[in-house]
């Protein structure tokens, strides 16, 4: 069905199919992390994954809320674009033999999805402010500005943890 | 990908025939999405961004003929899906007022796509030495990047008016 379907009709009909979009989105990250973890050989690339696996599950919890508060119950719908990105990572991932050049690898996917919920989640928070929803801004807003941190924190761990260094030699 | 990535260098060309894929994509997107959209503003700013993707596609041909390589593309399932979500957009909104609104949501998706994939590049680029890659990678970055900013700024016009007129 994809992020838009035909019952869309009005801005709060978007507002929900959007959220139901990165709802799915969310739980696919939380199931396709761990293997990026265990892929991972750079201790730093490891840790920020692990880390940013609670981080998901916590944000999964917000998503929750703010279905509440719409009075909604959680539900995710298919997106091609997160399922796309997924098996893009895989492949990316499965084409690499050196592991070096793998941790490089699996750094490019997770900016790549970081990317994408970032687009996401600037979308909805425009959407619910000129909606007048203001309590559902602001736990958007704290899952943006959590996928912005994880994004600059995986630039760190490949310009200065040594991953694209390590890759390249 | 048929070749084994073994070295960074390898890893790069993927992803160089990734992006050149998507932005090829992206070309024949964007025309359509200019038709349907209902602002003129949104329309314009489609257009002005396709002319822009085509120099974009020459960059990466430069880029390709720096490595001495062929530029060729390699099927890209990201952007495939996000173009699939414009189309079923598209489809979907037509006469309903929130069709500007989604057509935005897509582009900035597709906007961001770009701007982690150079992004990458370019840091390999860096690392591997080739300092007039980087240059050409860097021009398209920021050019993604004003094309997100500009969008960001239409969505806000956009919604408002469609939110208002729904009230």
């Amino acid at each position: 069905m994809g992020f838009f379907s035909k019952d869309i009709q009005t801005m709060d009909d978007l507002l929900l199919h959007g959220l139901q979009d990165v709802y799915y989105a969310e739980n696919q990250i939380v199931k396709s992390l761990p293997k990026l973890i265990d892929k991972a050989t750079n201790r730093d690339l490891s840790k920020g994954l692990r880390d940013h696996l609670e981080e998901t599950k916590n944000q999964i919890a917000r998503l929750d809320q703010v279905f509440k508060r719409l009075g909604r119950d959680p539900k995710g719908v298919n997106c091609p674009a997160i399922d796309g990105l997924i098996s893009e990572a895989d492949e990316l991932a499965g084409d690499v033999e050196d592991k070096e050049v793998l941790d490089a690898a699996i750094v490019g996917s997770a900016q790549a999805v970081e990317h994408y919920e970032m687009a996401r989640y600037g979308t909805l928070i425009a959407w619910a402010e000129a909606l007048g929803h203001d309590d559902i801004t602001r736990l958007l807003n704290t899952n943006l500005n959590e996928e912005k941190a994880a994004d600059k924190k995986l630039s760190t761990v490949a310009v200065r943890k040594g991953v694209n260094r390590k890759a390249a030699s | 990908m048929a070749k084994q990535a073994k070295r960074l260098d390898d890893l790069f060309v993927n992803v160089l025939k990734d992006i050149y894929y998507a932005e090829k994509k992206i070309l024949t997107a964007l025309p359509k999405m200019a038709k349907a959209a209902k602002s003129p503003e949104l329309k314009a700013a489609f257009e002005k961004h396709e002319r822009e993707t085509d120099g974009q596609v020459s960059r990466l041909e430069k880029v390709f003929s720096l490595l001495e390589q062929t530029p060729k593309g390699k099927k890209c399932e990201a952007i495939e899906g996000l173009v699939k979500e414009g189309q079923e957009g598209i489809k979907e909104f037509k006469g309903s007022p929130a069709l500007d609104a989604a057509l935005l949501a897509t582009a900035q998706a597709v906007e961001h796509y770009e701007i982690s994939r150079y992004g990458t590049l370019i840091a390999w680029a860096k690392r591997l030495d080739m300092p007039q890659a980087v240059k050409l990678l860097q021009q398209t970055l920021d050019e993604e990047k004003n094309t997100d900013e500009a969008l960001t700024e239409l969505a806000e016009a956009v919604i408002n008016t469609e939110a208002q007129e729904a009230a």
